[in-house]
């Protein structure tokens, strides 16, 4: 099931293009709105990039479900052996690999545009990569509660984006305090711990949704 | 020889007995030994592929039980014995044909080469670098059903099978149906047309 997800991800090839040219594009735009003001820069820059990176999980993922549940391979997937949660959890795998890589990546290449110093890079790097599983799977659970429903975007904003504030208060505490030069290691943690928590409830609210999903 | 070239030797047996699903149907009932083929027919919006997809287990019935082999059904174990071809293809969108060969593989794990067997079969191997979305909606549905020669299963649930198929494709599902049957197989198929010879329940 992790290979099939993995390739199926990698014939996504195309629309993930689209996902990661949004992303850039929006970085470069706040970075433009903020002016040239250093200061205003890197006070916002953690705060403004993990938004984007949240919004741009919630946008991709429920698109991609989308065309497959209309493709019927949603179906091919519950007539699958393998258990609901081994599906979820490869399609965790397979969107943190392609999507959530990808994006921690090209924040970590246009930091250069918010003045962040080489240590918030880092930090920020890693928060995101800490931070992404839970929200790849709070994105699958949203797209699966939205399918079948109209204005799914709203609804996804509605029921999942409250999900995300621990990620991203305690993302952004460990950016915060890494700015100030304060020990940042209580706050990683919660970040951790947190992103543990979620990524369970995110694959264990999945497998009672797939089913109801998949009943059109 | 392909993988559905395979006997099925166990006695095995489909029993729907009173199923409903609200606004569509009640009470429903019906059984299927090997060797027998059996059509739903109905106008469109019957409930057509809402009873296979309940049959396939997709969709939970409001009320009513289905049998296979004589036991309750254990949805798992149940599903690894049909195949289930619906109105969506099971294709991926952005794939080119050989990409989908390879997601067979690995969703199935049935070797390459007897799904590039069926595709010969079906005379779609030629397509193998072409997107699937640019072949026309006869391939494509060639395409899906050349799963029926590569996948061994004895119960086949089939959505309009004949639909968007030229007459080259409906003599090969033809043929594929009657060595399916001979091999003792079931096959459940849906259409709002009428199949000469053919067992059916109306909707």
């Amino acid at each position: 099931m992790i290979s099939r997800e993995l390739y199926n991800a990698y014939l996504h090839k195309g629309s993930l293009l689209s996902t990661f040219a949004f992303f850039a594009l929006a970085l470069f735009c706040v970075s433009l709105t903020l002016g040239p003001n250093e200061t205003l820069l890197r006070q916002s820059a953690p705060g403004l990039i993990w938004i984007l990176a949240i919004l741009t999980i919630f946008f991709s993922t429920p698109l991609l479900l989308k065309r497959e549940a209309q493709c019927g391979l949603l179906d091919e997937i519950l007539l699958h052996p393998s258990l609901t949660s081994t599906y979820l959890l490869s399609k965790v795998m397979a969107e943190y690999l392609f999507i959530a890589l990808p994006l921690a990546l090209m924040s970590f290449f246009l930091s250069p545009l918010f003045a962040l110093s080489s240590v918030e890079t880092l930090s920020l790097l890693l928060t995101l990569l800490i931070g992404f599983p839970a929200l790849s799977a709070l994105g699958i659970l949203g797209s699966l509660l939205t399918l079948n429903t109209q204005g799914g975007g709203l609804l996804l904003s509605l029921i999942i984006l409250p999900l995300t504030l621990p990620l991203l208060i305690f993302g952004l505490s460990v950016m915060e305090m890494t700015r100030l030069g304060l020990d940042s290691f209580p706050s990683f943690c919660l970040l951790m711990g947190s992103s543990l928590f979620l990524l369970i409830l995110g694959v264990t609210a999945g497998c009672w949704a797939l089913p109801f999903a998949a009943e059109r | 020889m392909t993988s559905s070239d395979a006997t099925f030797m166990v006695w095995l047996m489909l029993d729907v007995r009173n199923i409903s699903l609200p606004s569509l149907f009640s009470d429903l009932s019906f059984s299927l030994a090997q060797r027998e083929m059996l059509l739903i027919r109905g106008t469109n919006g019957a409930g057509k592929s809402s009873l296979l997809r309940m049959v396939a287990g997709l969709i939970r019935p409001s009320s009513g039980t289905l049998f296979w082999e004589g036991q309750k059904i254990q949805l798992s174990a149940y599903q690894q014995s049909l195949l289930y071809s619906g109105h969506s293809l099971g294709l991926h969108p952005e794939a080119l044909l050989k990409d989908q060969v390879n997601l067979w593989h690995y969703h199935y794990r049935v070797e390459k080469k007897v799904i590039e067997a069926a595709l010969h079969i079906w005379g779609i191997a030629p397509f193998a670098n072409q997107k699937i979305q640019h072949l026309s909606q006869g391939q494509q549905k060639r395409l899906s059903l050349s799963r029926l020669h590569s996948l061994a299963r004895p119960l086949w649930i089939l959505d309009e099978p004949h639909s968007s198929l030229d007459a080259e494709g409906r003599k090969i599902l033809e043929d594929t149906l009657a060595r399916h049957l001979e091999r003792d197989g079931l096959a459940i198929l849906a259409s709002h047309e009428k199949q000469p010879g053919m067992r059916e329940i109306c909707l």
